[in-house]
């Protein structure tokens, strides 16, 4: 039992089940008393919820293409696109 | 129930600018793990609702076809499948631009266009999936017999967040998701960057709430691990001066 409690990877497991559905109470304080005790996976929530906050932000990529040089389309597959429009127009 | 966090200086902000690492302990639990991620914000408009002055068809592909095309890379790695998408999205609006009504910008309207191509793609693409979720060695790897952390964490040199603003590190991002395994990528997107309701990335992905978890369980520890050693961990790419906070992920 105590060596469940202590477990960082249920501490991981609930950490993401709480991102799809309702822990129950149970739960909610089994992660509490595990946060409380693990100073590695308080850092680790940290990290990954500022990178999920950082990812919030390639919900629309051209937001930021201008900084990392986004991927373009091909000059075929522009030509395509324009002749199947140009066809349909 | 209120304790301090041994570090002090603000780690990250929640959405109401509230800076965590101040806060109340079992506020901190459920900012964990957030549950619920509250929508952008960002205009939205489907194919139906938006039809004043959509710019000349001709003009489309030079004006947003890049743009409409990075958005389906993202979501579908596969270049021409992306392709495939971008020129699909074009013909619908060809075929519905009287729809068009200009209640957002025309290129909004081709996104939301692009959204529901996408999800068509991938309900397409996406195999029955067996109840049990085959194990994955990575993050196997990452945990002792105990379930302990086997190398515990290193201290980041600054909040992703900040980072944002540098494109090499987006950059990094998008390759540490472009390298996440097929099914935890997608599960991630859909949830973390569309933030689409749990109910709705079940059904695109056909999986139940519990595998839907375990990818998202493993798509994070992967991205993190990823990042760090891709960047945080690697003495070249860590950020320079003006973005470095020292240890501001110390625990």
């Amino acid at each position: 039992m105590k060596l469940n409690f202590m477990s960082c990877r249920r501490a991981s497991e609930l950490a993401a089940k709480q991102c799809i559905t309702a822990l129950s109470r149970g739960e909610r304080i089994w992660l509490g008393m595990h946060l409380l005790a693990c100073a590695a996976c308080r850092k680790i929530g940290l990290q990954i919820s500022a990178i999920e906050q950082t990812l919030r932000l390639l919900q629309e990529p051209d937001a930021t293409h201008e900084a990392t040089g986004g991927p373009q389309l091909s000059d075929e597959s522009r030509r395509r696109i324009q002749s199947v429009l140009a066809d349909r127009t | 129930m209120t304790i301090a966090l041994p570090e002090h200086r603000p780690l990250a902000m929640d959405r109401t600018g509230k800076a965590i690492s101040e806060g109340d302990f079992f506020s901190f639990a459920l900012f964990y793990g957030k549950r619920h991620p509250v929508k952008s914000g960002r205009p939205t408009c489907g194919p139906n609702a938006c039809a004043a002055s959509a710019p000349s068809p001709e003009l489309w592909v030079g004006q947003f076809g890049d743009r409409l095309y990075r958005f389906a890379l993202l979501r579908v790695p596969d270049r021409s499948a992306a392709e495939e998408l971008v020129q699909e999205t074009f013909l619908a609006a060809l075929k519905d631009r009287e729809s068009f009504r200009g209640q957002c910008e025309f290129a909004t309207w081709l996104v939301g266009i692009l959204k529901h191509k996408l999800i068509d793609h991938l309900r397409k693409t996406t195999r029955q999936t067996s109840l049990s979720e085959t194990p994955d060695e990575t993050v196997d790897e990452m945990f002792n017999r105990l379930g302990h952390w086997r190398n515990p964490p290193a201290s980041w040199a600054a909040d992703p967040a900040e980072l944002a603003i540098q494109g090499e590190f987006l950059a990094t991002l998008q390759v540490c998701l472009a390298a996440l395994p097929e099914q935890q990528r997608q599960a991630l997107i859909l949830r973390m960057i569309d933030e689409e309701p749990a109910e709705q990335v079940c059904k695109i992905l056909n999986l139940t709430p519990t595998n839907l978890w375990v990818r998202l369980h493993r798509a994070r520890l992967r991205l993190r691990l990823c990042l760090e050693n891709k960047w945080f961990g690697h003495p070249v790419a860590r950020p320079r001066s003006g973005t470095r906070k020292g240890t501001a992920h110390e625990a």
